[in-house]
């Protein structure tokens, strides 16, 4: 008490009380001035790409009546998505636009990811500095917080479960929410089980009293999973088949796994550096060794399928789920402490070819740059001054290749009254309207093909398939004139799953058939 | 659950450690004399032995810790290529870790990383392919252990391992390990015999296997028979181009010096290893890679700033961060700037030169062309094209790679008599190439009847023989024995008697052969008064010309040319066009700087 009415006396307390709050206030504005940075970049950046416009088809002819189905003829899942198709719907349905729907719902989302990155090192600003200028700098995290894909929503039930992650789930409730998330995230892509499922586990004690709710929570992955067996007569989404069963040997895919390491090496080194930081502090330490497994057993994954054409795409996940590792590591408190990983991140963001703060209305990827001997693209590049929101010309609300490509669609449709073969189905899919079957060679929207050996030489994510003599033949007229005996009964059985009364007894012996791999001799109509 | 205590210096050391591992991986590349190693090791690992061409015995590597370790991946992965990238990778990493240890506070960890990261000779050397990693990762093993001070036997068994895996690395360890060998009676000898063992047993053993103490370069290199005074003008020479590759490099060993000797004992002791490791380089005239054999003093130099700068004063560590930073900004090139086209538009005029500019793109990582199983480089077709499939190829560069990529059936012949133990005991022919690769005369019919024939020459008769026996013989023939006793005699006569040897003549008339150009630069006298447009001459790559048109006494014109480009094929005569057409009486050609030996050659006019 004398000492603090002494310091009264010569004014000193409240001296120092007026600079600690200039001092809070000074952190916090530079904080807001990062984030506005942050959300500044995530804006003009923004885009769609083609292949949100696959999941834009389904949505569009659900809400038209025709049910969750990409070509009206058939049940099959063309979205690798569920929970993100389940948020775009109803935001379609209120929008009205698929292009200003996936951007709002995303931007949305995104600052829920930011926020809870971000929210547990709010006290501690060199930290949350850290973590926001790997945001901005992080290519795969920039492109992938719009892009019309379910990325930004990964992102944000991973850094969701990272915060419930953050003290130990000893009660039922609590062991709920945290399996409610790994389901939601598991929901939204199948794959992030493999980061999102250790890091729930991990989070519980006393597994007698929480395993139990634990699992609980996973109630609507089960719950998806009948009903997509249900519906769709299978339990993973048709580019999984398509994607995933492709005859391609191991080793050519894992080659094909280290090229896309190797790509983001070059184009996007912060986004690997954030993630070989986040799992090496994690395996460091015993409390959070099982997330640092956790986030190279999806590494691993990524590598053993060949990566994806989409640069960054696969790496955004772990980023999130290593930036909040990141955000739990005791940080430096000296000045050149917390400075050098700053500097780090900024050196590395910035000494890329392309740093993401400084793409502008007019960020493209020349076309004979993009189709690079490994096949991984660009894609935001490639499609950002067609369907960039704030591209030249913007801001868009629809792509710009629309025009275009209807008058394209429009002579395809007079040459074919029923169905035509098409790739890159995207916006050209969702453009052709629910009145013709579109014949995805690369397998994505089309049940038989996605079965069927990719063609050689194969790009990754485009696996091409050869048309089966008679296949186009048969869905023009509805009987089946498929030449290979084999693939005839394969078409037969997908086609009494994707098109047969749903509790018929037929389509169910198709379904177990199906998914135990004895299609072989079945009827042929 | 997943929240630490706080105030860890763990963190700094983590993030520092994956910063580090990023600039690596996107600058990670193989050297063409990995390859020589690795085409060794892919021929063990297929069944041919430890044979760079399988029809001989010839040891190519100076490394045979690094080589067994590679040899081991190898077996392991059935693949080279990114078997070597993730040995090296590794060992790198695990070296910065050891060296972070040193590291108590933010700053300094700091500092240690900022140098090793921004150096783009240290960052090159800590992968390429060659023993350098192995090196680091061994060197910051025993620096830790000798400042530590752990048992001398550990002392002196990371020692000779070190030994092992680069002889030149003695320097580094004996003024460690001399003093504890020194300091009592059986224990010392003990030591001795643990430090000495694995690089004497290799020895013995590779004396017998090979019939050479020491790779065949060695030979090679005993044959040229340098003056000493030459190589430490090209080892100074060496040194003022490594730090004009790289400041930060040079700044580093030297700081390393600077610190040793200021914490003295141990400390003393490593800097003076670093200094004996820094002299050898210098005196044995340096390499034609820039920081070749100097990265292990530069790991030296890092951890003794790691030991002496949190005592230092505040200041210090600041100081020598600030001066991380500038010397690094010094670089011609910035690590992380260090993309997929680092080197495209390379010409290695300069000696020595950036390593990994030169190789960057037939063997970087990042490149889409990386790789699978031989480098990628249009020039390694086209040079075994250049032969019938099945005949032996002779060539000049890229030596490694077109070895590597010729497989097992193809004899390679080295025309600078590295891989090849004849030429390796003949003289340099003058010419084309300069010190450090000097090129041999190919004795008449040699390449023709390779593998299995000898030259037609009769005065190598004697030689070739002792040199079939010791290669390719029985390894318990009765004759193999003498041999190996006459080979290493036989060399020294062989030169002073060849025809093969080194003529330092004076070029007099046009169109004569290729000799050198005494430091004073030589006359080529015109036997009349000719009208010059241009000179035509072959000129030896990496040195700059300058030819005077005289007139009597008086220069009447003169043309310059920059340094030829390495990469260059100088089998070519050069044209070089005067300002004007001018009459001359003779010419006065002087040439480098007087390292090593530029020449001059067929020399002709043109009006």
């Amino acid at each position: 008490l004398t000492t603090d009415l002494s310091g009264v006396a010569e004014g000193r307390v409240g001296g120092e009380a007026d600079r600690r709050r200039w001092l809070r206030l000074a952190r916090s504005a530079a904080l807001a001035v990062l984030l506005a940075l942050l959300a500044g970049v995530i804006a003009r950046t923004a885009w769609v790409g083609d292949d949100a416009y696959i999941t834009f088809r389904t949505i569009d002819n659900l809400l038209n009546g025709y049910g969750m189905r990409w070509n009206i003829a058939e049940r099959v899942q063309t979205y690798t998505h569920p929970l993100w198709f389940l948020f775009l719907t109803p935001a379609v349905a209120a929008i009205g636009n698929p292009f200003v729907a996936a951007l709002v719902v995303s931007g949305i989302v995104s600052t829920v990811a930011i926020g809870l990155i971000v929210a547990p090192v709010r006290a501690r600003p060199a930290q949350a500095a850290f973590l926001i200028a790997a945001m901005v700098c992080s290519r795969a995290f920039v492109d992938y917080s719009t892009s019309g894909l379910e990325n930004a929503l990964s992102h944000a039930l991973l850094a969701g479960l990272m915060w419930w992650a953050r003290t130990p789930a000893g009660v039922p409730r609590r062991a709920f929410a945290g399996g409610l998330l790994v389901g939601l995230a598991a929901l939204t892509r199948l794959d992030l089980i493999l980061l999102a499922g250790p890091v729930g586990l991990l989070g519980l004690r006393h597994l007698r009293r929480t395993l139990p709710a634990f699992v609980l929570g996973l109630a609507p992955l089960a719950g998806w999973e009948l009903f997509s067996v249900i519906y769709y007569g299978v339990p993973f989404p048709n580019t999984a088949y398509a994607k995933l069963a492709t005859g391609i040997p191991p080793d050519e895919l894992l080659r094909q796994g280290v090229t896309y390491f190797l790509d983001a090496l070059q184009r996007d080194p912060l986004t690997l550096f954030v993630i070989a930081a986040g799992a090496s502090a994690a395996l460091s330490r015993s409390g959070s060794r099982i997330a640092g497994l956790a986030v190279l057993a999806y590494l691993a994954y990524v590598a053993r399928i060949g990566g994806d054409f989409m640069t960054g795409r696969f790496f955004s996940a772990p980023f999130v789920v290593s930036l909040c590792l990141l955000g739990r590591m005791p940080w430096p408190v000296t000045p050149v402490g917390w400075m050098a990983p700053l500097a780090a991140v900024m050196v590395l963001g910035l000494s890329v070819p392309k740093p993401t703060v400084l793409s502008g209305p007019a960020y493209t990827t020349p076309w004979d740059e993009i189709f690079t001997p490994s096949g991984i693209v660009d894609e935001r590049g490639m499609y950002f001054q067609v369907q960039g929101w704030l591209s030249t010309g913007g801001p868009r609300v629809e792509s710009g290749h629309t025009e275009r490509l209807l008058e394209k669609i429009r002579a395809v449709k007079a040459e074919n009254p029923r169905a035509f073969p098409h790739n890159t189905v995207g916006l050209a899919g969702y453009l052709t309207g629910p009145d013709r079957q579109i014949l995805d060679v690369f397998g994505l929207g089309d049940p038989l093909l996605a079965r069927l050996p990719a063609k050689r030489p194969w790009r990754i994510g485009h696996y091409t398939r050869e048309l089966p003599e008679g296949y186009y033949e048969t869905v023009i007229t509805g009987r089946n004139q498929i030449a290979d005996p084999r693939i005839a009964s394969l078409y037969e059985v997908l086609r009494d799953v994707t098109q047969g009364p749903l509790w018929s007894v037929r389509r169910w012996r198709a379904i177990v058939a199906l998914n135990t791999g004895r299609t072989d001799g079945w009827p042929v109509n | 659950m997943l929240d630490s205590p706080a105030g860890s210096p763990h963190t700094v050391r983590t993030l520092g450690l994956a910063f580090f591992g990023i600039l690596l991986l996107r600058t990670a590349w193989l050297s063409d004399a990995a390859y020589l190693t690795l085409r060794t090791v892919e021929h063990a690992a297929t069944g041919f032995g430890l044979r760079w061409n399988v029809a001989d015995r010839v040891q190519v590597y100076d490394h045979p810790l690094w080589l067994a370790v590679l040899a081991g991946g190898r077996l392991l992965s059935g693949e080279t290529y990114f078997t070597t990238l993730a040995i090296s990778v590794a060992a790198s990493l695990i070296a910065l870790w050891i060296l972070l240890r040193h590291a108590t506070a933010d700053l300094t960890a700091v500092v240690v990383v900022a140098a090793a990261a921004s150096s783009p000779l240290f960052l090159a050397f800590s992968t390429s392919g060659l023993e350098s990693p192995l090196v680091h990762l061994l060197a910051a093993a025993f620096v830790t252990a000798a400042l530590a001070r752990r048992p001398p036997a550990l002392l002196s068994a990371i020692g000779g391992l070190l030994v092992l895996t680069h002889w030149t690395t003695v320097f580094l360890v004996a003024p460690i390990l001399a003093p504890l060998a020194m300091s009592s009676g059986r224990q010392a000898r003990r030591l001795v015999v643990l430090t000495a063992l694995p690089a004497l047993v290799w020895h013995a053993a590779a004396w017998w296997y090979y019939g050479t103490i020491g790779p065949n370069g060695w030979v090679a290199a005993r044959t040229e028979d340098v003056a000493w005074a030459d190589r430490l003008r090209s080892g100074l020479s060496f040194f003022a181009g490594t730090t004009q590759c790289d400041p930060l490099f040079a700044a580093v060993l030297l700081m390393g010096l600077v610190f040793g000797l200021a914490m003295g004992g141990v400390a003393a002791r490593l800097a003076l290893g670093s200094a004996l490791a820094m002299g050898w380089a210098v005196l044995s005239g340096g390499s034609v890679m820039a920081g070749r054999h100097l990265s292990v003093s530069f790991v030296v130099g890092l951890a003794l700033a790691a030991r002496f700068l949190p005592g230092a004063g505040p200041w210090s560590g600041l100081t020598a961060l600030a001066g991380v930073l500038v010397y690094a900004s010094l670089a011609p090139v910035a690590t992380v700037t260090s993309g997929v086209e680092y080197g495209r538009d390379y010409l290695p005029t300069a000696r020595p030169h950036d390593p990994r500019a030169e190789d960057y793109q037939a063997t970087g990582l990042l490149l889409e062309s990386r790789p699978r199983q031989a480098p990628s480089d249009p020039g390694i077709a086209a040079a075994l094209e250049s032969a019938p499939p099945g005949q032996a190829v002779a060539v000049s560069r890229r030596i490694g790679m077109i070895g590597f990529s010729a497989g097992p059936e193809r004899y390679v012949l080295d025309r600078q008599g590295r891989t090849d133990p004849l030429l390796a005991r003949l003289p340099p022919a003058v010419g084309i190439h300069g010190r450090w690769s000097a090129e041999r005369r190919l004795p008449g019919g040699y390449l023709e009847r390779l593998p299995d024939g000898a030259p037609a020459d009769a005065s190598l008769e004697q030689l070739t023989g002792d040199i079939r026996a010791v290669t390719r013989g029985s390894l318990v023939s009765v004759e193999r024995p003498g041999a190996l006793f006459r080979l290493p005699r036989r060399t020294p006569d062989l030169v002073a008697a060849s025809p093969y040897g080194l003529r330092e003549m004076p070029i007099a008339t046009l169109g004569a052969e290729v000799a050198t150009v005494p430091e004073g630069g030589i006359d080529v006298t015109l036997s009349a008064p000719r009208r010059i447009a241009r000179v035509t001459a072959r000129l030896t790559a990496g040195y700059a010309y300058r030819v005077d048109v005289m007139r009597g006494s008086d220069v009447v014109a003169t043309v310059e040319t920059p340094p030829l480009a390495w990469g260059v094929e100088a089998e070519a005569p050069r044209e070089l066009t005067l300002p004007s057409v001018v009459t001359g009486t003779a010419l006065r050609v002087r040439c480098g700087d007087g390292i090593g030996r530029c020449a001059l050659g067929e020399v002709n006019l043109d009006d």
